[in-house]
């Protein structure tokens, strides 16, 4: 036997190898490389994830402190409905504040600087009032002012912390110190859309 | 149709068989005959005769992976009818003969028997070696006889490092075959 006969068996005996490697080259797929931009892609997919998870708190906290947003991290959506219900309400206004008897709710429009008032009763008025409102700092003036008027005739704004010298509607030059509770707002724009 | 119903049509002596075994294997059968033998119609020739022995094999043989058993009769019937007809090689089953036969000694000569047998044993002892991917090029290049581009493409390797693993593995192998007598 010489060199190429014997190269020639060596060929005949490779076509007997076992079925399973045969097979497994058939069927073989060579790993396909991730494209370049698709890596770059996925990288600046995980920068950004990244980053805002670390700049998503601090926006949060700055929101906050902005008073854009309350103690619930809800949007302001029930605020904004209560002002703009407040300052579009069709129930009647006064130049001047009238006497009232018992307790209502009295808010004034900045844009035409007359009173309006509802009466309430025992359990709206502690609704309005319940809850602590988060500080709000510079608060934005939202062209309405707002008070409850107790029973005793104490007024009380859910826009003011809790001092006597917060409870005559006179004696002090409004600015809004804190953001009204959801549930507070919630109570004052269905009064007022009830149109008592 | 799966490879199952395919060889109860053949045991079964219908000839639907055939017909659905040109269906599923047909194209496959010529590209691997035509990989060894770089001719149209020696390939078609060897994937005819391939369904007759196949025809002829079914029953008694019951092969589990029907695609496999086809491909190792059209591989042994290409590479007869390479040997038979060209005489000057220029690729397919001469190439690859010519990789082999650098792992055997220019002075070789041999007056004894080699069994084929062990040839085959020392082939599927050092095929199951090799890490999948050499053993997938190996198998390409001296079972399927694929050029080195093709599989490279097809390995996702380059050309050079295809190459270089195949100079290697002819080493081991000549090694092996040392190793048990064989050469």
């Amino acid at each position: 036997m010489n060199r190429k006969e014997y190269a020639d068996r060596l060929m005949d005996a490779v076509g007997k190898i076992d079925d399973v490697y045969i097979y497994e080259a058939q069927t073989y797929r060579a790993k396909r490389k991730t494209p370049g931009y698709v890596k770059a892609a996925i990288g600046l997919s995980a920068t950004l994830l990244i980053i805002i998870s670390f700049a998503f708190p601090v926006l949060l906290s700055r929101l906050r402190k902005g008073g854009m947003m309350n103690d619930d991290t809800r949007p302001v959506s029930v605020r904004n409905q209560m002002y703009a219900t407040l300052l579009n309400s069709g129930v009647s206004s006064y130049k001047e504040l009238p006497e009232i008897d018992g307790a209502a709710l009295v808010w004034q429009n900045e844009s035409d600087m007359e009173y309006r008032v509802i009466p309430l009763n025992d359990d709206e008025t502690d609704v309005i009032m319940s809850g602590k409102g988060e500080p709000a700092g510079d608060a934005t003036d939202n062209g309405v002012k707002i008070w409850v008027v107790t029973s005793d005739g104490l007024y009380m704004t859910p826009e003011l912390k809790k001092s006597d010298g917060n409870t005559d509607i006179k004696a002090f030059d409004y600015d809004p110190e804190l953001i009204i509770p959801d549930a507070a707002a919630k109570a004052i724009l269905k009064i007022v859309k009830e149109e008592r | 149709m799966e490879d199952r119903q395919i060889v109860d049509l053949y045991w079964q002596r219908s000839e639907e068989a055939l017909r659905q075994t040109d269906v599923k294997y047909g194209r496959m059968l010529f590209s691997v005959s035509y990989d060894l033998t770089h001719s149209n119609q020696d390939s078609e020739e060897c994937v005819n005769d391939t369904y007759y022995k196949a025809w002829n094999s079914m029953p008694t043989d019951r092969p589990d992976m029907l695609g496999v058993y086809l491909t190792k009769i059209v591989r042994a019937l290409s590479v007869d009818r390479y040997r038979r007809e060209h005489a000057e090689k220029r690729g397919g089953v001469g190439v690859a003969t010519d990789e082999l036969s650098e792992l055997i000694p220019s002075d070789f000569s041999f007056d004894g028997y080699i069994d084929n047998e062990a040839l085959k044993d020392v082939f599927n002892k050092f095929l199951g070696g090799l890490d999948r991917q050499k053993r997938v090029i190996f198998v390409k290049r001296y079972y399927f006889c694929l050029d080195i581009e093709t599989i490279s493409k097809q390995t996702g390797e380059s050309v050079s490092a295809v190459k270089t693993a195949l100079f290697r593995m002819r080493a081991q192998l000549g090694q092996e075959l040392k190793r048990q007598g064989l050469l």
